[in-house]
């Protein structure tokens, strides 16, 4: 089997699981107490207008009917109406998604080098103190939910020092780029207006570090115990032999393969930090679809819950199927051993 | 094993990084700007102005939190942000006053016919909508009209109440009513004006209300249509509302009244108190807990507003379930309670209340008794009980609503009390939701629930009404299931007297036959805490609160100073 079969392999898995999340999402949030209509309306709108809400989303329908209609439009990118927002919430998702994501992928990728790189030293300088400065802080960093680091920083840098801002993702007069992607530090450079993407910059900060630091320190404990491993193996003690400095072979030939965990798990890092980003984006007032997701789930918002579990659904399965593969590409022995199943 | 270099390598490194992101994007946050509207959806926004204060160089900034969602259409939200939003937004044809009564606003001047059935109001000539258009009768009747079909928001108030409205001519509108109802003008002030044309410009052909489509529902769900004291810059939906000054806006303002106010959706009390301590937040939201309050209340320049919603919280009791069926057992539960105990440590800064309806409200029958704590007198009340003796057959349920974990208190002091006298009450967690479905039947209603109940226009009849009267039995707002003819009678008669006084008169006898039949104890009055920026913000509405949600945060009375930041302290 090529890499072209596994990765259809892969991605006819992926579908698999979606079904299974998307059915399971469905039920859940509508077997949950309460109606979600009278919890949208409020207590005191009469219960005509209620039934009638009911009847255009179709909740007054026997389940499976209800599923395969949702379903059906799902697939064609219509999640129906948000109860909360009263709108489509194909549109809420539009407007949503790439603010949660920007917070993610600057937090990622803070996460993957700060995570690597302290994973290192404290390998490279085993059971010295800085080995053991940084195993306390990955450990502190590991147990710490991202909401106390997220009220940490907010009082630090936000409160006592006035250093980097606390709410939003631009300052109030800032005027904002044009969207283009949704992400404002991406729009800014597209567009050239230095001024709103260094301010979207100072914006992110605070969120993303604070999302980050579970996932960093598990990230250099990781890289860490796999890059001590890697140390005290013979091919080490070979190139050692051959002459080659401490820091080619830790460059060259220890780094690499040490990566294979670290990278393995960095697809559910990933997704934890969407799953985590509720209270940061709570917290810091940044508009995400984390954020949403969470409103709509305390607002019993159907339709608005499913998409987003959807949404983050596939892109967990999608950066998952990236890692299967830059696994693959990092460790020849998964390659073989993908070629000799197709044999 | 490698040798043991100095750790300053990887130690420079590491600080290099740190200090390349700290250079890149720290420093103090610089936020000049042109000032503008938003091009790009969902950005928030920081609280950090141009030049580097809390308030923008020239322009008054007034922000506030508000639990979320908001809805700024005036068909659609009903709810504390919502009012909020609304009331800056659009105009009604009358105004609230702290007395109860109401005044011009949009209307000029009114009529009322013999019968009390025709209300013909004469609108102000030169009221300007938003879009520069000039508001006209025709745009009332089409806000009244697009309300009902709707259903939602306010829309309650109104069914039952008004047939009809006509246009006489071009600033003349006549509303019809079904029977004579004597607060017609207090439930006025939350029908909000929209511009007709404007909203017809935006609908939707595919929608649920026939001809007129969606109403235009979805463009009034991020836009506004409005007339009042400030319009819709921008709104993220998900977190914050951005209004600006009308230039053209008929009413009273205060002359240093914000040029910009913003509604932003967060309750986070570390978020609030680092906003306000950094002058970037002016009033908090009401949900700050006491402790939040009170650290907030240590920052200098900042105080807290404590005024009187017209809300109460209530221990509904079922008074067709046994053992309640018996008014002997309600009034020992009454008398299990540690009112004193509740407004000073479960929830502080409220008030003992004193009857079913609370004394911020016109109409309130200042004659009746508060509640006490009393074991003995709740004894002496059981022992009177055709179930005595027999406790241990009639378990009581007490729901409390889980969304208010603070009510968990009250249940667990009241179980306490209760078995110390021989009465056994069970506790149950119930989410709100859950309760309303509960509600909906005698056999599924628990015995016990305490209830937090705010009035839809500042008079007790909106209380009494919603409390009490047979028609709302089954609903979450009377879970006592009442079910007394006469007393509808009593409160029919009371709300259709057109006369001030004596429909006051009629309030009072309500409330005091109310108490007669004690289905209900009112635990407590509400009262609205918020933390406001005492320094540089002067918030005039405090001096004589109005009880009616959200006309306390009319923006255009509040007055903003940014010149007196720098003194506020720190």
């Amino acid at each position: 089997m090529g890499m072209r079969s596994f990765i259809l392999q892969r991605l006819i898995q992926s579908v698999v699981v979606l079904l299974g999340l998307s059915l399971l999402i469905f039920v859940l949030v509508r077997v949950a107490p309460g109606d979600p209509v009278r919890a949208a309306l409020g207590p005191r709108v009469p219960q005509d207008v209620v039934d009638r809400m009911r009847a255009e989303m179709m909740l007054d329908e026997p389940y499976h009917i209800q599923y395969i209609h949702w379903i059906t439009r799902t697939l064609q990118g219509d999640f129906g109406n948000s109860l909360m927002t009263r709108r489509p919430v194909a549109e809420d998702i539009k407007q949503f998604l790439p603010a949660t994501m920007e917070l993610a992928l600057f937090a990622g990728v803070f996460m993957a080098a700060f995570g690597i790189l302290l994973g290192a030293a404290s390998a490279y300088r085993r059971n010295s103190w800085l080995d053991n400065a940084i195993r306390v802080l990955a450990y502190t960093g590991v147990v710490t939910p991202a909401f106390v680091f997220a009220v940490l920083f907010l009082l630090l840098f936000g409160y006592y020092w006035h250093v980097f801002p606390t709410a939003g993702r631009l300052a109030q007069d800032m005027v904002a780029p044009p969207t283009i992607t949704g992400m404002v530090t991406v729009d800014s450079l597209l567009t050239g207006n230095w001024r709103a993407f260094v301010d979207g910059l100072k914006h992110l900060v605070l969120p993303a570090v604070a999302l980050s630091m579970a996932g960093l320190s598990q990230q250099a404990r990781i890289t860490r115990a796999s890059l001590v491993d890697n140390l005290q193996k013979d091919f080490v003690l070979a190139h050692r032999t051959y002459g080659l400095s401490d820091r080619s072979i830790m460059l060259k030939y220890a780094l690499k393969p040490s990566l294979i965990p670290t990278v393995s798990i960095l697809g559910l890092d990933f997704a934890a930090l969407l799953s985590n980003a509720f209270l940061v984006e709570l917290i810091f007032n940044w508009p995400g679809l984390s954020r949403y997701g969470v409103n709509a789930i305390l607002q019993k918002d159907v339709n608005a819950v499913a998409a987003v579990v959807m949404v983050l659904g596939v892109t967990f399965v999608t950066v998952n199927i990236l890692v299967d593969i830059v696994v693959a590409w990092l460790d020849p022995r998964i390659r073989m051993r993908i070629a000799n199943q197709g044999g | 094993m490698f040798a043991r270099r100095s750790n300053r390598h990887w130690l420079v490194l590491v600080l290099a990084l740190t200090l390349l992101v700290v250079a890149a994007c720290g420093g103090a946050p610089s936020n000049q700007g042109s000032g503008g509207q938003d091009q790009q959806a969902g950005t928030g926004s920081s609280g950090q102005a141009g030049d580097g204060t809390s308030q923008p160089a020239g322009r008054r900034v007034l922000r506030m939190t508000h639990s979320w969602p908001n809805q700024i259409d005036p068909a659609r939200g009903s709810d504390m942000a919502s009012s909020v939003s609304l009331i800056n937004l659009y105009s009604s044809l009358v105004y609230p006053t702290p007395e109860g009564n109401v005044e011009p606003y949009a209307a000029e001047s009114w009529t009322v016919s013999d019968d009390n059935l025709t209300y013909t109001f004469q609108l102000r000539q030169g009221i300007k909508f938003h879009d520069g258009r000039e508001m006209t009768a025709e745009d009332v009747k089409f806000s009244f009209d697009r309300l009902m079909a709707i259903g939602e928001g306010f829309a309650y108030l109104f069914r039952g109440v008004v047939r009809e409205v006509t246009v006489d001519d071009t600033y003349t509108v006549s509303f019809h009513l079904e029977q004579p109802f004597g607060p017609f003008l207090n439930i006025l002030t939350r029908l909000y004006i929209v511009n007709s044309e404007l909203v017809k410009e935006n609908i939707k052909p595919d929608g649920p209300y026939g001809e007129m489509g969606d109403y235009g529902t979805e463009f009034l769900n991020v836009n506004d249509a409005g007339s009042g004291a400030y319009m819709v810059r921008s709104f993220d939906i998900s977190s914050e509302l951005v209004m600006e000054r009308f230039p053209d806006f008929f009413g009273e303002v205060a002359p240093n009244a914000p040029d910009e106010v913003r509604i932003i959706g967060t309750t986070e009390a570390a978020t609030v108190r680092t906003w306000m301590s950094n002058r970037e937040l002016e009033i908090s939201d009401t949900w700050q807990t006491a402790e939040a309050l009170a650290s907030l209340d240590n920052i200098p320049g900042i105080d807290i507003a404590s005024y009187l919603d017209g809300g109460q919280l209530y221990l509904m009791m079922h008074t067709q379930k046994p053992p309640l069926d018996d008014i002997h057992v309600r009034r020992a539960i009454a008398y299990l309670i540690d009112y004193d105990a509740l407004v000073q440590q479960i929830f502080p800064g409220t008030e003992k209340a004193r009857g079913p309806v609370s004394r911020s409200l016109v109409g309130w029958n200042p004659s009746l008794p508060e509640l006490e704590f009393s074991l003995d007198k709740a004894r002496e009340e059981l022992a009177q009980s055709r179930y005595a003796g027999q406790w241990d057959q009639y378990p009581i349920e007490y729901a409390w609503t889980a969304e208010v974990p603070a009510l968990e208190k009250v249940a667990l002091m009241l179980q306490a009390n209760a078995q110390q006298v021989g009465l056994t009450i069970d506790i149950v967690q119930t989410p709100w939701l859950q309760l309303i479905e509960r509600a909906g039947s005698k056999e599924s209603t628990p015995h016990l629930a305490s209830i937090f109940v705010t009035p839809s226009y500042g008079e007790a009849g909106s209380q009494l009404r919603a409390r009490f009267h047979s028609s709302t039995a089954g609903t979450w707002e009377q879970l006592e299931w009442l079910e007394n003819a006469e007393l509808d009678a009593m409160i029919e008669d009371a709300l259709a007297t057109v006369d001030f006084v004596e429909r006051m008169a009629k309030y009072a006898e309500v409330q005091a036959r109310v108490v007669e039949l004690f289905p209900t104890a009112a635990l407590y009055d509400n009262v609205n805490r918020h933390a406001y920026q005492a320094c540089y913000v002067e918030w005039p509405q405090l001096q004589a609160p109005i009880p009616v949600l959200g006309y306390m945060q009319d923006a255009r009375f509040i007055e903003v100073f940014p010149e007196r930041v720098a003194s506020c302290g720190n």
